[in-house]
């Protein structure tokens, strides 16, 4: 079943605001690396609630700034693995 | 299987008298051979070149990826410092190795990871590494969350029984690294980055020593913080993280372990020496 982007972007940023209670004003196009609100934990939280959430396995090669910058960029990311398995 | 150890230990005539009193101590003595030092560097320069990297692409680097490799480029200066306690003597590594703390994701709680080799590693071979083995891990289906989770099952007494043997075994004798949980004896320094979101302003930070003779040294990073200084006269902002470095007086003396840390110090105060590969 194809994901629905909407959809995808209000989980995305409702996960990624849950693990930064103390940056209030996060969007889709906040960048988290410039922001410093992108550590190791967080990333690896979000791999996992991707993989868990869509069924999308993410390996090390994903692990890019282009995918995780924003959470604009991680719809971005699971949008174009989902279209790819449904391939 | 591999020796983590060159095959012959310092001899008494390389080691330092004041280091043979720690040494060489007995028991009844108590006597303390850790030393802890801290500094603080500016870390504006730092993570500018982060920002400018992860602008780039490839792959995520932060300030763990960083220490990681400027403690490898320090202990490859000072070869002196990568070395460890046997029984009563002090042999050298043979090669560079780091270990890193992480937060286990699977098993919820903290794990270490050896990086080898880190002086010979740019610093995206070493993130891709590290984030490789944090993915690993967090799936906790490699062959080391196996071992960890037999590990977890073993009953209080016999876990003390084990820890007994294997801490006599690694204290008194040169012994190979077998198995994937003892890989970690072949580095002597560990790196803890607690730089993230949630901890306080470090002022002071004595790490705890592993269960093993390998951890020589540790390196800690604590959170950015923003000081006013002044520059020609002038107040400016700047932001600084201040770095701690635990060190054994069996092995080196305060002014050495100083060197190392004013090295570490300089190398993230001007990260673009991070890149310079030995050759």
């Amino acid at each position: 079943m194809a994901l629905e982007r909407a959809q995808v972007e209000a989980d995305i940023l409702k996960f990624v605001a849950s693990r930064c209670p103390n940056h209030p004003g996060l969007a889709l196009d906040t960048d988290l690396l410039e922001e410093g609100l992108l550590d190791s934990l967080l990333l690896i939280d979000v791999i996992f609630q991707i993989e868990e959430r869509y069924g999308i396995k993410l390996g090390g090669e994903h692990v890019g700034p282009a995918h995780f910058r924003s959470p604009s960029a991680i719809v971005d990311l699971v949008m174009s693995q989902s279209a790819a398995a449904q391939a | 299987m591999k020796w983590p150890l060159v095959s012959r230990p310092l001899p008494n005539a390389e080691i330092p008298l004041y280091n043979r009193y720690y040494l060489h101590a007995p028991k009844a003595s108590h006597v303390d051979p850790v030393i802890v030092m801290g500094t603080e560097f500016e870390a504006d320069a730092l993570l500018a070149f982060l920002q400018q990297k992860n602008r780039a692409g490839g792959t995520i680097l932060t300030t763990a990826h960083a220490l990681i490799r400027a403690t490898g480029l320090a202990l490859a200066r000072y070869p002196e410092m990568n070395a460890r306690v046997v029984g009563r003597s002090i042999r050298r590594f043979r090669d560079i190795g780091i270990r890193m703390a992480f937060f286990h994701r699977n098993a919820k709680e903290i794990d270490l990871m050896l990086i080898d080799g880190v002086d010979r590693k740019s610093i995206e071979e070493i993130a891709a590494e590290v984030w490789r083995r944090l993915l690993e891990a967090a799936r906790g289906n490699g062959g080391r969350d196996r071992d960890l989770a037999r590990m977890r099952k073993v009953p209080a007494f016999w876990f003390r029984q084990m820890m007994r043997f294997y801490g006599f075994l690694d204290r008194h004798f040169h012994l190979p690294a077998v198995s994937r949980l003892d890989e970690l004896r072949g580095g002597s320094a560990m790196v803890n980055d607690l730089s993230h979101a949630g901890m306080p302003p470090l002022r002071s930070y004595k790490p705890s020593r592993f269960a093993d003779g390998s951890d020589s040294i540790n390196l800690t990073l604590g959170p950015v913080e923003t000081r006013l200084v002044l520059r020609e006269g002038k107040p400016v902002e700047v932001r600084v993280m201040p770095l701690f470095m635990r060190a054994d007086h069996r092995l080196t003396d305060a002014y050495q372990i100083g060197r190392f840390l004013a090295t570490v110090r300089e190398t993230l105060q001007n990260p673009e020496r991070l890149q310079l590969l030995r050759t």
